[in-house]
């Protein structure tokens, strides 16, 4: 790759990594999420030119990620190894792995970090009406485990 | 106590540190994988550039169809092909399947199936019919704890099944249950962790003759990077689970990360999986004793081409659906008939729709693709007008057989499970309403209107053999 392909590479990871992460990590939990991350964007990296011609760059890199993910077998779930920092969080964690999957994503993208519904459904090819059900459906299972949680 | 939306960000971004661009330079993608599915200017570009080409053939050649290098053609479906019927939209295990969602199901025979319970609360909820899918019923209680709620397993016949569970003892790999009266009763056995993988886990398994199971093996191994490919290794089983033998070794360059993996009753299994760093090779591992001994066909004869499904109906015969290769086609068709040793590409025929979305194979070359077409911006939904191919010939020449008509209309088929049999398959699809939202200002729960459905081109009474 020439050096000018590597620094729109470079700017492209730049703005494109945060979203594609948060959008895999949501998905998939912490480890197999941000594995996934960097395997969306090492596929990119080895298929600038192709994805070149792509409209929605996160959107693409988002299926190469779930597909990525998808192949392995190996338990989501948000738990951190014990070596990591003091978790302040242990019952979102529970709580967001009792949601589905594009529940998880929906809430996550849409309630954390203030995605619109049609950028989701944009990004997991589902309709705009799709993302809001599975957001609801969500919203509701998470804040009832979480208020049981926080009454028990 | 703080927003939830904050909380949920700070959550998210605090469990996954930011990936730097030097880590993915370095790396690569370590990746055989590609979208499953939806894309948008690639598809509509390549497509165009496919219809442009069969313009010009139709003009040039005196041709009603499209021959492919491979003297592919497609066609209508013979008279008296077995048609698609809908079976139920509201079947027990794919009730709660989410919208869009692959369900893990295998059907053994013409009539019997299994699969796992969706949206349960109980993971281990564990399926059968014997009826071809008309009715659901649910086996005896696995005794396996999941994680994750990812439910392996492999049946070998009608009454033969083994499901896979989460270790619950220091130097177990995972557990096993095994059933051989189609799941009234359960024999739970734990598999231990092979010698020289450090954080097994188990990736695929495949089992055939009654108590003879393969698992394949993959490592992550601590401290390693994420997009280092994995190393692996295999073990089998030939009493259901109580006793395990790894395997004598890998070939030379493989990795443990298998797209999928087939055995058959006499012991043959190919498991397809990659070799080499920069470009990726498919390749087929092949035993012929039940996964002691293990060989590598020669890589396919396209490389770096991202594998979209896969799928083996014996121990010779496969197919892959990679992303767009060399013929410029959005998709193409690769398919072996000995076991990896050579591999026939092409295209997809023309008028195939632009997104494939489920294969399924059977013994001898069957194989079934759904498509549908594929469009983001549609009012009517991104997925549309699916269609289901079959060859009976290892993708040589193809016909087409419409889904059932539906009201909504069936959207896309995500799932297709096919029998030894070879007389069809069965498939889980969605209509193009999968809920329907509460009326505005409600706060009613958005009722789902039809849940993923289940259609079938299989024999409602037994074939022979089946």
């Amino acid at each position: 790759m020439d050096p000018t392909h590597r620094h729109e590479f470079e700017e492209f990871v730049a703005r494109a990594e945060p979203p594609l992460r948060r959008a895999l990590v949501a998905a998939y939990g912490f480890e197999r999420g941000r594995e996934a991350t960097a395997s969306a964007l090492g596929w990119a990296w080895e298929h600038w030119r192709r994805l070149d011609r792509v409209e929605n760059k996160v959107a693409y890199l988002f299926r190469v990620g779930q597909s990525a993910s998808r192949r392995r077998k190996t338990p989501l779930l948000f738990v951190r190894d014990a070596s990591s920092d003091p978790w302040c969080e242990p019952e979102l964690g529970r709580a967001l792995d009792a949601l589905t999957e594009r529940q998880r994503t929906a809430v996550v993208l849409v309630h954390g970090f203030e995605w619109t519904l049609r950028e989701v459904a944009e990004l997991t090819g589902t309709r705009i009406s799709t993302v809001q059900s599975h957001l609801e459906r969500g919203l509701r299972t998470l804040r009832t485990i979480m208020e049981v949680n926080d009454h028990a | 106590m703080r927003e939830l939306s904050e909380r949920i960000r700070e959550f998210i971004d605090d469990g996954a540190a930011p990936i730097k661009v030097e880590e993915v330079i370095a790396q690569g993608s370590g990746l055989r994988s590609a979208p499953r599915r939806g894309w948008s200017t690639p598809a509509k570009v390549s497509m165009a550039s496919v219809a442009a080409v069969a313009v010009v053939l139709a003009i040039v050649l005196p041709l009603t169809v499209w021959n492919t290098t491979a003297g592919r053609s497609t066609s209508p479906a013979p008279t008296g092909a077995p048609r698609w019927r809908l079976v139920s939209s509201q079947s027990s295990p794919f009730r709660a399947l989410p919208a869009g969602g692959q369900a893990d199901l295998q059907c053994v025979t013409d009539l019997v199936c299994y699969s796992p319970g969706y949206g349960s609360t109980d993971a281990t909820d564990f399926y059968r019919t014997t009826d071809g899918g008309d009715s659901w019923h649910q086996t005896a209680p696995i005794p396996l704890h999941l994680q994750g709620g990812q439910l392996l397993f492999s049946c070998a016949d009608a009454a033969t099944c083994a499901v896979i569970g989460t270790a619950q003892n220091p130097g177990e790999m995972a557990e096993i249950a095994y059933t051989s009266d189609g799941g009234v009763q359960w024999t739970e056995s734990p598999v231990p962790g092979p010698s020289g993988l450090a954080n097994p886990y188990v990736g695929r398994m495949s089992c055939a003759d009654g108590p003879h199971c393969v698992i394949s093996v993959s490592s992550n191994a601590a401290g390693a990077s994420p997009t280092t490919p994995p190393t692996g290794t295999f073990l089998s089983t030939a009493d259901g689970g109580r006793t395990w033998t790894q395997a004598s070794a890998m070939p030379p360059g493989a990795n443990g990360d298998m797209w999928t993996m087939t055995c058959s009753s006499d012991g043959s299994c190919i498991a397809l999986s990659v070799m080499g760093a920069n470009p990726h090779w498919v390749v087929a591992l092949r035993t012929q004793d039940w996964g002691m001994t293990w060989t590598a066909g020669p890589p396919a004869d396209y490389n770096d081409a991202p594998i979209l499904y896969a799928s083996c109906g014996d121990a010779s015969d496969c197919m892959l659906v990679p992303l767009a290769g060399p013929s410029g086609a959005p998709y193409e068709i690769a398919t072996t008939s000995d076991a990896g040793s050579t591999w026939r590409v092409s295209g997809p025929p023309s008028g195939w729709e632009n997104m494939p979305t489920a294969v399924g194979c059977a013994p001898e070359g069957d194989c079934w693709v759904a498509m549908s077409e594929y469009d983001v911006h549609s009012p009517a939904g991104a997925y549309s007008d699916p269609v289901i191919e079959a060859t009976h010939d290892g993708g040589l020449t193809w016909s087409a057989l419409a889904v059932p008509l539906a009201k909504p209309p069936i959207a896309d088929v995500l799932t297709l499970s096919c029998p030894p049999s070879g007389d069809g398959c069965m498939g889980i699809g969605n209509l193009q309403d999968h809920f329907v939202l509460p009326p505005k200002g409600s706060t009613g729960r958005p009722a789902p209107l039809s849940g993923p459905l289940v259609i079938s081109n299989l024999p409602t009474s037994p074939s022979p053999g089946a």
